[in-house]
C-alpha cells in the first residue's frame, strides 16, 4: 500500500461553502430588507415605491435578484455534493461554516459597494438616502469575511492530512 | 358547513376585488401596461445589467476561492513514500 501525505485538499469544500454563502446571504438581504422590512428595493433610489407601477417595477427586479441568489445556492449545493463524493476532501463543518461566512461577507461587500455606493440604485435605508447604514452594511461584510477566514484557519481540517490514498473511504489523522 | 360557505364567499370576493388592481406585468389593465412600460421599456437591458452588476465579481470570487487555502498549492511527500 502506498502511503503519501498530501496537504488537505479543502478547495472543493471552500468553493462550495463560498457559493452557498453568497446565495444565502443574498436571500437574507432580499427577504429581510426587501420583503419583510421593505427598507429598500432594487431600484428604490431611482423609482420610489410610492405608486403601484413603481412598486411592481421594483418587485420585478427584486425577483431577478432573487433568481441570481437561487442559482448561486443551487451551484453551491451541486459543488458541495461533488466535494462530498471525493474521498480526499476532508468533510469538516467548521471549514464549510467559515467558507459560508466568507461568501456571505463577500456578498455584502460587493453588493454594498456596487449597488449602494457606485451605482446608487438603492440604499440600505432608502428614506435616509446615503447614510451610515450603507457603511455598516460594508463593515458587516468585512467582519463576516474576517470571521470566516479565522474559522477556516482554526478548523480541524487545517491540522488533518490524508494518510491512506488507497481506494475506499479516506482516513485522516492529526499532524 | 356555514363557515365553509362564508369563507368561500369571502375568498372569492377578495379575488374579485384584487383583480381590479391588476398590476402584474402580464395583466391586461392600465396599471399592468404601466408596469410593462417601465419594466420592459427601452431601459430594460440597462436595468438588467445594473441588477446583475455584482454577479461577475462574485462568480470570480467563487472561482478564485482556492487561493484562500494556500496549503492546497503544496504537495508534500512523506518520508516513506517511494
Amino acid at each position: 500500500m502506498q502511503h503519501e501525505a498530501f496537504a488537505t485538499p479543502r478547495r472543493p469544500l471552500l468553493t462550495a461553502g463560498v457559493a452557498i454563502g453568497i446565495g444565502l446571504g443574498g436571500f437574507l438581504d432580499g427577504i429581510v430588507f426587501h420583503q419583510i422590512l421593505q427598507l429598500h428595493h432594487m431600484f428604490s433610489a431611482r423609482f420610489a415605491p410610492t405608486s403601484v407601477p413603481h412598486l411592481e417595477f421594483n418587485m420585478l427586479w427584486d425577483g431577478v435578484f432573487h433568481l441570481f441568489t437561487w442559482a448561486m445556492t443551487a451551484v453551491g449545493v451541486w459543488l458541495l455534493f461533488d466535494a462530498a463524493r471525493r474521498p480526499d476532501v476532508p468533510w469538516c463543518g467548521t471549514t464549510l461554516l467559515g467558507a459560508m461566512a466568507v461568501g456571505w461577507g463577500a456578498f455584502n461587500l460587493v453588493e454594498g459597494a456596487v449597488d449602494h455606493h457606485l451605482l446608487e440604485v438603492h440604499h440600505v435605508v432608502e428614506r435616509l438616502g446615503a447614510s451610515a447604514w450603507d457603511w455598516a452594511f460594508l463593515a458587516s461584510g468585512a467582519l463576516l469575511i474576517g470571521g470566516g477566514i479565522a474559522l477556516i484557519r482554526s478548523s480541524p481540517a487545517s491540522a488533518l492530512r490524508q494518510r491512506d490514498v488507497a481506494p475506499g473511504p479516506a482516513r485522516y489523522e492529526m499532524r | 358547513m356555514r363557515r365553509v360557505k362564508v369563507f368561500t364567499v369571502g375568498l372569492l370576493g377578495t379575488f374579485a376585488l384584487a383583480s381590479g388592481v391588476g398590476a402584474c406585468p402580464l395583466c391586461s389593465t392600465e396599471t399592468g401596461a404601466q408596469v410593462r412600460a417601465l419594466a420592459f421599456g427601452p431601459n430594460f437591458l440597462r436595468h438588467l445589467s445594473v441588477t446583475l452588476a455584482p454577479v461577475p465579481i462574485l462568480l470570480a470570487l467563487v472561482a478564485g476561492t482556492g487561493l484562500l487555502d494556500r496549503s492546497t498549492a503544496t504537495k508534500e511527500r512523506s518520508p516513506d513514500a517511494a
